[in-house]
């Protein structure tokens, strides 16, 4: 092991845009092993009167630390030492020589840190979920999480100390002020306090009597909210306004001193969510356009998709499998029932549609409060949009393959007793019997007038099988379709309601607004060889993105400049797998419901196929809670 | 180097001049043996035995004839219901005057036998009236069991039950006297099986009643009538004085299955005899010739037979 692990170390945060020199002001943290010194700023300490300012706003920054948040937990501000810079040569970047008090160790190195502005909404960030950072590394270059955040914050007690006359209002950044002290409003402000208060409004109009068809119970058993998608997306629109009221109140009156890393968080969620709705209300209103100007058309092109593949063809097919289809010789008395019941259920329902639906004008009409419905969308509390338009076309989908349902379930249960019945009797036909005690199957004596009744079902029921199986068979893959159709228009759903693109967009813009990590990149620094300051040399690893540091000096009194190589943090923007996180789990979650073993298993079992329950594919449910990016 | 060593003796709690794999000359030739529980078959014991298989055999052919005549029509389906019912009330006196004989012979158990043997009674009615009633409610049901399929196919299946039905029978002789069992079907799978083919062959038929008359007259003849079958056997065989009886019988039911074949066609009618003599005949001499290939060694390896006398 190198000796430099047991020696202790230091490491100076230097901010990349200083190069006054004067009086050094910052943090110096003493962990176990390393020593971090983090510099936030450089004052010009040129006469006693201002020694002594500097010395009392640092006092007075001390004294308030538990009232403002950004300072809360972190050390104490004290002058460090001083500082001098060496210009030489062309290079724009030079390293300090620092003559610092408290210094542990024989020598230090320093990295360089972007001091970002508050108003910039950069921040630093160790990821904490992926644990990429081996303790060991972090202890050996000595950073943690109270130095990320004294580095977050230097920019703003940068300012505070050099201009003492600002403090107290630099310490309240906010993007819109509401402070009764400014006497101009923007037009950002203007236009921020007009949404609040829109939002404010249609919420208290609007939520009580949705939250309540919401929450309504059918039959006082069965939440209505799990029957209707249109029902549940209205839910979900409630619950995000809800959700933006509270963060845009939260984002107004930003807090004295409050942390940059929360506010940026809000920030992008709060726009997203906005962004989100707006896109929705924005193509809600042009499809919505279309809907309303060919209702007609639209209607008349529904009536005959239904008749003719909802009602003709499954009386078709019956018909079909009734006279020996495809050469299978089905029983005859049974296959004379089954089809007649099937088509006479179908008929049924080809006469409620037809009675109570299709005469001119219901369903032309129907299409054009969709169409309002999805144009207007913002006016009825926002709770239109494209995305109740999708959500009412699945509710009227499942309402004509009404029918269908109905015949699968009949299908579905006569298979499922025939399935049955034949493995039970099957091992009354070989004398056994299963044990449920033991879970297997033993042998038993069973009774004469019991073998000879079972003997003769068994037989009864083996060539009557077939032709159950036929008919099951039509109705699953029917069901099959419908299940898949249903699939895809909740998928679309889900991703209308809640896609990241916000973060996506800030990922291309402005990376180092949404950090993962950190890393440090090299830079060329011409140093000028001084036979005192030495920087240790050895090995570390600060990072597992960088291989290791080397940064040599030669004890040569000469005064040859020499390229040495110093790390500038920078920031890591996260990953996407880490935006789509809650992608991946709800795919997870489809992927294993509508898995073809699980569905054909299923299909062969007897078991009833239904579309995955809506409640388990929200948002919320998937994790929304932490806030994430 | 003793001059006169101890015999070797095969045993282990001794110590001896040997070493410890030791084997005498001839030890393995002379501890061999050839056969040794071997009892020849003779001819006549094994053809009294073999007359059980010519019973079943000569059942089965008596059941095909009846259902050729059912289906052309050439027997009336009441007829047929009013034997076997005659039949059955027959064979159940017999069974139940060996009942008697037994009780006789055997020990008495005084009240506890008599109440069971109540009970039998009631349960043998119950289910009698039970299968009774399913098959008359059945019988449409299954007249049209297998419309739609070719009656090759049926053919082909009844005979693959048959032959199913005769490989897995139990040929041997019940212990009659169990202490409070009542008589238990030994293969369960032999008598579905045939149940199943004469239930495939009834619905070719086309009348309801002919349909129940087939399978009452099965019932009786694959479940019944084998159980009172092995009740005479292990009867005949306590008392060697009516061996008679079950020779008797064997020829009476191959004699009336060879006349019911006679009529539909004469080359089955003489396979049919063919079989039955090769079976009770011929089988036995076979089996009597091919023991003296029989060729069993045992050794001092085998697990040892106790004698019991």
């Amino acid at each position: 092991m190198p000796a430099s692990l047991y020696r202790p170390s230091t490491t100076v945060f230097w901010p990349l845009d200083c190069r006054e020199s004067g009086y050094v002001f910052g943090w110096c943290n003493n962990n176990q092993r390393v020593q971090s010194i983090v510099v936030t700023g450089v004052v010009q300490i040129l006469t006693l009167a201002v020694d002594l300012e500097v010395r009392a706003v640092l006092q007075r920054l001390n004294d308030k630390r538990q009232q403002y948040a950004c300072l809360a937990d972190l050390g104490e501000l004290k002058i460090l030492g001083r500082c001098g810079f060496d210009y030489w040569g062309r290079s724009d970047l030079v390293v300090p020589e620092l003559k610092l008090v408290d210094i542990r160790a024989t020598g230090y190195k320093i990295v360089y840190y972007h001091r970002h502005p508050a108003s910039s909404l950069r921040f630093y960030s160790i990821d904490a979920f992926n644990d990429i950072v081996t303790p060991m590394s972090r202890q050996r270059s000595g950073i943690n999480q109270d130095v990320v955040k004294q580095l977050n914050v230097a920019s703003i007690i940068n300012t505070a100390v050099l201009e003492p006359s600002s403090t107290s209002s630099v310490l309240n950044v906010t993007h819109s002020s509401s402070t009764m002290n400014r006497t101009t409003k923007t037009i950002t402000t203007q236009m921020s306090d007009l949404l609040f208060n829109a939002l404010l409004m249609s919420q208290s109009t609007f939520s009580r009597p949705a939250q309540s068809i919401c929450n309504a119970h059918v039959l006082s058993k069965f939440p209505l909210k799990n029957m209707s998608l249109s029902v549940q997306q209205m839910d979900v629109r409630i619950e995000q306004l809800a959700i933006l009221l509270r963060q845009m109140a939260a984002l107004r009156l930003r807090k004295e001193g409050g942390r940059v890393e929360i506010y940026s968080k809000e920030y992008t969620s709060f726009f997203n969510t906005v962004w989100l709705i707006l896109n929705d209300i924005t193509i809600g209103y042009a499809f919505g356009r279309f809907l309303c100007e060919n209702h007609e058309v639209l209607a008349t092109m529904l009536k005959e998709f239904v008749e003719d593949i909802l009602i003709l063809w499954p009386q078709r097919a019956l018909c079909w499998l009734d006279s020996w289809p495809a050469g299978l010789k089905l029983n005859t008395e049974l296959s004379s029932f089954y089809s007649g019941t099937f088509v006479d259920l179908v008929n049924v329902w080809g006469g409620v549609l037809r009675h109570i639906i299709f005469p001119y004008p219901y369903l032309s009409n129907t299409i054009y409060i969709f169409g309002l419905v999805s144009s207007f969308g913002a006016l009825i509390g926002g709770m239109g949009g494209m995305t109740m338009s999708i959500a009412l076309f699945y509710d009227m989908f499942v309402f004509f393959t009404l029918h269908i349902y109905v015949c699968y379930v009949i299908a579905v249960v006569a298979f499922e007793k025939a399935l049955w019945g034949l493995g039970s009797l099957w091992r009354l036909f070989r004398g056994k019997r299963f044990n449920v005690l033991r879970n297997r199957t033993d042998s038993w004596e069973y009774d004469i007038d019991q073998l000879l009744f079972g003997t003769i079902l068994f037989t009864l029921l083996a060539f009557l099988f077939p032709t159950v199986l036929a008919y099951y068979a039509l109705f699953a893959l029917s069901r099959l379709a419908m299940i898949l159709t249903q699939a895809s228009l909740e998928i679309q759903l889900a991703f209308m309601n809640h896609f990241p693109l916000f973060t996506l967009v800030l990922r291309l813009k402005d990376p180092w607004r949404i950090p993962g990590g950190m890393y440090f990149d090299f830079v060329e620094v011409i140093v000028h060889a001084d036979a005192n300051e030495v920087a240790s040399a050895g090995e570390d690893e600060s990072n597992s993105n960088e291989a290791s540091w080397r940064s040599r000096r030669q004890f040569e009194n000469t005064k040859d400049p020499v390229t040495t190589l110093i790390p500038v943090m920078k920031n890591q923007p996260v990953t996407f797998q880490r935006i789509f996180f809650q992608y991946a789990r709800l795919w997870s979650q489809l992927a294993s419901h509508y898995h073809p073993f699980r569905l054909i298993k299923s299909l062969l079992l007897g078991r009833l196929l239904v579309p995955i329950p809506v409640y388990e594919i929200r948002y919320d449910k998937i994790g929304n809670h932490s806030k994430e990016l | 180097m003793s001059p006169v060593t101890p015999p070797w003796e095969k045993v282990l709690w001794k110590k001896q001049p040997y070493p410890d794999n030791y084997i005498p000359e001839g030890a393995l030739d002379s501890s061999l043996r050839k056969n040794p529980n071997f009892k020849p078959y003779t001819y006549w014991p094994l053809v009294h035995l073999s007359t059980a298989i010519t019973q079943h055999l000569a059942t089965i052919f008596i059941f095909l004839c009846v259902f050729v005549r059912l289906k052309d029509h050439s027997l009336d389906p009441r007829v047929l219901i009013f034997l076997s019912l005659g039949c059955f009330f027959l064979g159940y006196l017999v069974w139940e005057v060996l009942q008697y004989t037994q009780n006789l012979g055997g020990s008495n158990h005084g009240n506890e036998r008599n109440e069971r043997i109540r009970l039998d009674r009631v349960k043998t009615f119950k289910s009698s009236i039970l299968i009774f009633l399913a098959l008359m409610s059945l019988s449409p049901v299954l007249r049209t069991l297998s419309a739609a399929t070719s009656s090759d196919s049926i053919w082909a299946l009844s005979a693959c039950l048959f032959l199913l039905n005769i490989l897995l029978a139990d040929y041997g002789s019940s212990n009659p006297v169990i202490q409070g069992r009542h008589e238990r079907l030994t293969s369960v799978l032999s008598m579905n099986a045939a149940i199943s083919s004469s239930v495939v062959l009834a619905s070719r038929l086309t009348n309801d009643l002919a349909v129940f008359a087939l399978i009452q007259f099965s019932v009786q003849s694959f479940t019944l009538f084998p159980m009172l079958r092995r009740r005479l056997q292990a009867f005949s065989d306590k008392k060697p004085s009516t061996q008679a009886m079950q020779t008797l019988l064997t020829l009476i039911l191959s004699i009336s299955s060879f006349l019911l074949a006679i009529p539909l066609s004469s080359t089955i009618a003489f396979l049919v005899l063919f079989v039955l003599l090769a079976v009770t005949m011929l089988a036995p001499a076979v089996l009597v010739w091919a023991q003296k290939y029989k060729n069993e060694i045992r050794g001092p390896w085998d697990v040892a037979v106790p004698k019991l006398n």
